[in-house]
């Protein structure tokens, strides 16, 4: 029987498509069964992955000095 | 008579344009070649810093790998053959800079990777939820894709372990296939499966902490 850290990890392979033995799906879909955490985690990172690049991160750009120092280190090669 | 001179004609066509373009790739690439080094930190340095930090999120490696870039591109500027847009170069040399960052960091942990120890904080021996740990139902009105949201999941991105987070970035931000993502690190898919596991155990904690129950 598929424990909770074999169940989760079944569940992080089987959203990132990879194909899961018969017998680990029978066993998953057994645990989840009965296992409410698991059946949780698997809806809760099913909804992470669905988000993963759709993060837009404000990067500050290189600062005057820091791209004189590129400059410099460049024109010294 | 008529069609002997047509085809005639048609190579003179056919042939007129492939000689103007291969002057014109040749003017290019003398443009492009040509460039000077101040030119390129103005132009590009920003666009580069902005790519590096999302997948190297530490300043510091982040302007290093930039740096280390540009060091590459001028070396390497002999080879340019204008195959691709000057500035897609200097991406492609940085995306090989980030990858050989990356795989710096799974070398070092390849060994650590066979032992499980780091899923003990969120399993017992018996591999349960620990008490503290069992995943809490979220609210759905909290389910939501706002900025305020989408800052604390790439904080809870960034917080990651450095592995974890590049096998997670090469995933989700430049949306790999999982096979490359081995072929690229050098790991086998068992490992990559340990990292997966322990990256979603993670970020998914974090943004309960942080987001669900903040």
């Amino acid at each position: 029987m598929m424990n909770c850290k074999e169940a989760t990890k079944a569940s992080v392979r089987r959203h990132e498509g990879d194909a899961l033995t018969i017998a680990e799906r029978i066993q998953l879909v057994i645990h989840h069964m009965v296992c409410i955490y698991c059946r949780t985690f698997d809806r809760q990172i099913a909804w992470i992955q669905s988000i993963g690049s759709s993060s837009n991160q404000d990067v500050e750009p290189l600062s005057a000095e820091e791209k004189e120092s590129l400059k410099h280190s460049l024109s010294n090669l | 008579m008529i069609m002997a001179r047509n085809a005639g004609a048609k190579l003179t066509i056919g042939h007129d344009p492939l000689c103007a373009l291969d002057s014109r790739i040749a003017f290019f690439e003398e443009m492009s070649t040509s460039l000077s080094p101040e030119h390129w930190v103005d132009l590009y340095a920003d666009l580069l810093i902005a790519y590096a930090q999302k997948r190297v999120p530490e300043r510091d490696v982040a302007r290093d790998l930039v740096q280390d870039t540009f060091i590459t591109a001028m070396r390497t500027k002999e080879s340019f053959r204008g195959e691709v847009s000057e500035k897609n170069w200097l991406f492609l040399i940085l995306k090989s800079r980030i990858l050989d960052h990356y795989k710096k960091k799974t070398e070092l942990l390849a060994s650590a990777l066979t032992d499980e120890d780091d899923d003990n904080s969120f399993f017992n021996e018996k591999g349960h939820w620990l008490k503290d740990r069992l995943p809490q139902d979220w609210s759905t009105d909290k389910m939501v894709r706002n900025t305020e949201f989408l800052e604390v999941f790439e904080r809870c991105r960034q917080a990651l372990k450095e592995v974890q987070r590049a096998v997670f970035t090469m995933k989700y931000v430049d949306e790999e296939e999982t096979q490359t993502i081995c072929k690229e690190l050098n790991i086998i898919s068992s490992n990559y499966w340990v990292l997966a596991h322990r990256a979603k155990l993670s970020l998914r904690q974090c943004l309960e902490k942080n987001w669900f129950n903040a």
